[in-house]
């Protein structure tokens, strides 16, 4: 990420071992960017707790996740962001949310069977209610 | 405690077994997929069916509306058609009606194609008959301000929905052989004719049927020899796009079809303008309903 223009002036306020978390005072967005190939769920915890912190006190519009560096996700952690941690954003009116995914063919498809199998686990989670926009990369937020 | 070799051991246990869990999840989901897909598949297979079923059907009954070429028997010595609707039913339209020792007939191209270009062509030859058939005996610009008068009736606005300029464009003739008399109406199409000084093509008067006007149809009248020849056809002919750049056949094709087999029967010039137009479309897609109808006195 740091490799970009940082045209909307992004700042690394957090990191641990597999995430960082930067804050666009331009964008007013927060941007949480993987950096292994895997994050166990423990850690992948404590740094959304962190960004969810963040996001209350920035008071983000909107929120990127950036799993270009995974090659393997942890489906009960993606259950817990959705269905918790997506949650707690949207009761501080933040719906939308930015993707960036991995340049492999069935990362993406592995994703919609993770997204097919929280709706079946959570039938009563509204899933309309949050705007996921996948992005190429960072800088098509501003195309 | 563990040791960073069997921490980084345990990370890579976890993130296989994600992995294989990834894969399995991804696996049923596709075959899921695979499963709805093959469904809906089969399921668009039978409307599919279905409407082929019903169009045939319809095709069947559009088909009635063709006239018999022994109705052109009686009043020219030869007569032929071509009609091809673009799709199994279309709004081209061929009319002949014998009556009172007269013949009134035309060539009739309806808005639109497929399913709306037959219904307004049903509903064109259903006006057109009856106009035709009852009362006192009329011209053919009688014929068309009547027929005119029902379309835009027809589709006049009603329970808020907007005025529609459904109709019908062609040429419509009333031919009376005991004065060798062709009357005609020019309403949106032209016509070939061929007569000993040569050949001459009569520009269409701008009306068309149903498009909301209300002025004069015209009827021209003709006084006709034997030998005499007249050709008429739908816009789809010199619409159809084909040839080497993907353009229009265009009228001058047609001109030139025409006028380069002059000395052929009718018969045999509609079967070189349909060759030259299968020749100019090459397999591709037709693209309106194509009509063409050629006499000779």
């Amino acid at each position: 990420m740091m490799e970009e223009s940082n045209q909307n002036n992004w700042e690394k306020t957090w990191e641990n071992n597999f995430l960082e978390i930067y804050h666009s005072d331009i964008l007013d967005m927060g941007l949480c960017v993987a950096t292994q190939e895997y994050i166990p769920i423990a850690e992948f915890k404590v740094a959304f707790l962190e960004a969810l912190e963040l996001a209350k006190k920035m008071q983000w519009k909107g929120f990127v996740f950036d799993k270009s560096a995974l090659t393997t996700f942890h489906q009960p952690s993606m259950e817990w962001y959705y269905t918790e941690w997506k949650t707690e954003l949207l009761e501080l009116g933040l719906s939308q949310h930015y993707k960036i995914l991995p340049p492999i063919p069935w990362f993406k498809t592995s994703v919609d069977a993770g997204i097919e199998e929280i709706k079946s686990n959570h039938p009563d989670f509204d899933f309309s209610k949050i705007n996921v926009t996948y992005i190429q990369s960072i800088e098509g937020l501003n195309s | 405690m563990l040791t960073q070799k069997e921490k980084e051991s345990e990370y890579y246990k976890e993130q296989l077994s994600s992995l294989k869990d990834m894969m399995q999840r991804s696996t049923a989901y596709m075959q899921k997929l695979q499963s709805e897909l093959s469904e809906a598949k089969e399921q668009l297979e039978i409307k599919h069916h279905e409407i082929i079923q019903s169009v045939n059907y319809a095709k069947g009954i559009q088909d009635r509306l063709i006239p018999d070429l022994e109705t052109f028997a009686p009043y020219f010595s030869e007569a032929n058609f071509h009609l091809s609707q673009q799709g199994a039913i279309g709004g081209d339209l061929i009319y002949a009606r014998e009556r009172d020792n007269s013949l009134y007939f035309g060539l009739m191209d309806c808005t639109g194609h497929g399913i709306p270009g037959a219904l307004i062509s049903m509903m064109g030859y259903s006006f057109l008959d009856e106009i035709v058939k009852y009362g006192s005996k009329k011209t053919s610009g009688q014929v068309m301000e009547i027929l005119n008068k029902h379309f835009v009736e027809f589709f006049e606005s009603r329970n808020n929905e907007p005025k529609r300029h459904d109709g019908m464009d062609g040429v419509f003739f009333h031919y009376m052989p005991a004065e060798n008399l062709l009357c005609y109406s020019t309403v949106g199409r032209p016509l070939w004719l061929k007569t000993a000084k040569g050949w001459e093509f009569i520009k269409s008067d701008r009306l068309s049927i149903g498009g909301g006007y209300s002025g004069e149809f015209k009827c021209h009248s003709r006084t006709l020899a034997p030998g005499d020849e007249l050709f008429i056809f739908s816009d789809g002919l010199p619409d159809q796009f084909g040839g080497k750049r993907n353009k229009k056949f265009l009228s001058k094709r047609v001109r030139q079809v025409l006028h380069q087999n002059e000395n052929l029967s009718v018969s045999q010039k509609i079967e070189e303008m349909v060759t030259r137009l299968s020749k100019w479309k090459d397999g591709a897609e037709q693209t309106d309903d194509i009509s063409f109808l050629g006499l000779k006195v």
